[in-house]
């Protein structure tokens, strides 16, 4: 049942995002080839390592490129969170909440299906706008290897702390899956209330306050009981340091909110 | 064992009260109408069944299981119309009832498409209201369920096509299973009912065997509906 | 079919079956249609048809073979019987409408060979 679930959210999931990505595809390299276009037009085929630009009227399009370059990454990186949450709101009291609410599987595992195809589509928008970076500096320093050089020793420098990496990586991505929990609880309290628009949107931005605000005191509270500490990417900068109850407190909330949307979802929701 | 048991089901929300202590009882087999005007509690009392709202008071079993999500297996409900994403072919949207209900039988999914005139590579936003109501319906009566709720299946539609609805509703009819109808065209209807079942603000007013009641009121369930609701 | 009477829809399948075979529409040895087919043609409830298909076999006017299906029975006795019946049936609710009216017995013999004729001359 899972499976199938997962394969349902991934096809919704897709059929909003085809066109989006399609788009963002294109604009991306429309924008980079103007960059390109309009460096080797100024005499300059490096944007980084020597060289500056010189010709005014080409400087302005040039910066203004750049920028939607950037802007378009930050959106598709945002993209699915919000695709994510606001298609949850759908499903509990859209037009289509028949269709959700009558699939005979426990309300956990819609939630769980609903996090993991989130999570799954937002590392890959992750990947295609780190690799959309990727490409801009490749593209505009032409490819230059005194540039490459410098990016592998960055990211050899990284695999150095493989553990660090990984515990970053498995961090960001609880972390992001708990504040897409606490949205989605948010948004659940809401419906179980009121199916009106206004009204809802109003009792979840309440209800996200008040979390916030109890987690931020925990969290600051939970330092004065830090049991175990460690430092991550220790050697690089500062490093990063955290504690084992921090950790633990992390994925108390999470359970939290994963097993409150879940209960919801199961009792107090209806069509 | 009984398909359907419902016993003092009651719904209260914050301005009326929908439903006020419902007992209702069907049978394998059996073709049940609940007949009544609008507001008088008929949808609110199918969602209760299908799961979809919670009652106030009182119990509802499916084949002796508390209503859950496991009863959500045992009961096809036939939603509004637009519950199927516009996007979604018809085809998406047989794989999607495939994959979550174990019942639903993709023949006589197939035989239905065909009786309605409708094709697989159909896609949902490009049908009129009518076109679908007759895929909800197929998507519903295609699923060999042990209780099939459709909640005015004709309304809406042109005569032609309730003509179709009526005998597809027929077709997806099996002695292992019961259904229940409701809708206000009680003269379309009427002879597809083994028992009816008159909802008047929220109460049963008057319930029985459907020919039972024709013999005993010397009238049709048409007619008798009119006396029962004239105020 | 249209079921605006208030008598039972069963009873009025079941009439609508005898005069069908009285007047040669459906004839000794002919096969009936399932259950199923029935309830979808006449749009009726199949537990009705079901209903409609024991009378009529309890009555002696169908037989069924198993794995084969049901049959209207053959032989003139039957077809005689229920030619009679039916006939005598419906002369009855004629005889009781007219009776309504206030009409007698010789007003009821002259409106029935008036009309007859009129019926008859139709035809030809």
């Amino acid at each position: 049942m899972l499976i199938n679930l997962l394969k349902y959210e991934f096809m919704k999931k897709w059929k909003s995002m085809k066109y989006i990505l399609l788009g963002y595809a294109l604009i991306e390299v429309i924008l980079l080839v103007t960059n390109r276009v309009l460096l080797s037009r100024n005499g300059n085929e490096m944007l980084f390592g020597d060289g500056a630009i010189t010709s005014e009227k080409g400087e302005f399009l040039f910066l203004i490129c750049i920028m939607f370059y950037f802007l378009f990454i930050v959106l598709i990186s945002i993209y699915p969170f919000f695709e994510g949450v606001t298609r949850y709101e759908k499903d509990l009291s859209g037009k289509q909440a028949p269709l959700e609410l009558m699939i005979p599987a426990p309300s956990w595992k819609k939630v769980l299906s609903k996090l993991i195809s989130t999570i799954v589509v937002t590392i890959g928008c992750a990947i295609i706008s780190l690799a959309s970076v990727m490409m801009f500096i490749l593209v505009m320093s032409n490819f230059d290897k005194v540039v490459l050089t410098q990016i592998s020793n960055w990211l050899k420098t990284i695999l150095d702390y493989p553990f660090s990496l990984l515990f970053t990586i498995i961090f960001v991505i609880l972390s992001y899956a708990a504040f897409y929990l606490l949205i989605n609880f948010c948004t659940a309290v809401a419906k179980a209330i009121t199916h009106k628009n206004k009204l809802s949107t109003l009792i979840s931005i309440i209800t996200f306050g008040v979390l916030v605000a109890i987690m931020t005191y925990l969290s600051i509270a939970i330092e004065n009981y830090p049991i175990v500490t460690f430092t991550f990417f220790k050697g690089l900068a500062t490093g990063m340091a955290s504690s084992l109850s921090s950790i633990i407190l992390d994925i108390v909330i999470l359970s939290f909110f994963f097993a409150g949307t879940s209960y919801i979802m199961e009792k107090r929701i209806e069509y | 064992m009984k398909i359907l048991e419902v016993n003092g089901i009651s719904k209260k929300y914050l301005t009326k009260k929908a439903l006020n202590g419902v007992d209702l009882t069907v049978d394998k087999g059996k073709i049940v109408g609940i007949l009544g005007p609008n507001g008088s509690g008929k949808t609110t009392f199918l969602k209760i069944i299908a799961g979809l709202t919670r009652p106030t008071d009182g119990k509802v079993q499916v084949c002796n299981t508390e209503i859950g999500y496991k009863t959500k297996e045992l009961i096809a409900y036939l939603p509004d119309s637009d519950f199927l994403y516009p996007w979604m072919k018809i085809s998406d949207a047989e794989a999607v009832y495939t994959s979550f209900f174990k019942d639903f039988n993709s023949e006589k999914f197939y035989e239905l498409l065909d009786f309605m005139r409708l094709e697989l590579d159909m896609s949902v936003k490009g049908l009129s209201k009518g076109m679908k109501e007759k895929l909800a319906l197929a998507l519903t009566l295609a699923r060999e369920a042990k209780l099939i709720i459709l909640d005015e299946p004709l309304s809406g539609v042109d005569p032609v096509a309730r003509e179709q609805i009526l005998k597809a509703i027929l077709k997806g009819f099996n002695f292992e299973s019961s259904m229940i109808i409701t809708s206000h065209l009680i003269n379309e209807v009427e002879s597809l009912l083994d028992e009816v079942y008159f909802l008047k603000e929220g109460q049963i007013e008057l319930y029985g065997n459907a020919e039972d009641l024709r013999i005993e009121k010397s009238m049709t369930l048409d007619e008798l509906y009119r006396e029962v609701f004239a105020c | 079919m249209k079921f605006n009477e208030s008598t039972p829809i069963y009873m009025q399948i079941i009439q609508k079956i005898k005069a069908d075979i009285v007047s040669g529409r459906l004839k000794g040895g002919d096969k009936m249609p399932s259950v199923r087919e029935f309830s979808e043609n006449f749009k009726v409830n199949p537990n009705t048809v079901q209903r409609v298909f024991q009378e009529l076999e309890r009555e002696g006017i169908t037989y069924s073979q198993r794995g084969i299906g049901t049959f209207i029975v053959e032989g003139d006795d039957i077809l005689k019987e229920l030619k009679d019946t039916q006939a005598q049936r419906y002369t009855e609710r004629f005889v009781d409408e007219m009776k309504e009216l206030g009409m007698n017995k010789e007003d009821i013999s002259k409106y029935l060979l008036k009309v007859l004729e009129e019926k008859l001359n139709e035809n030809s």
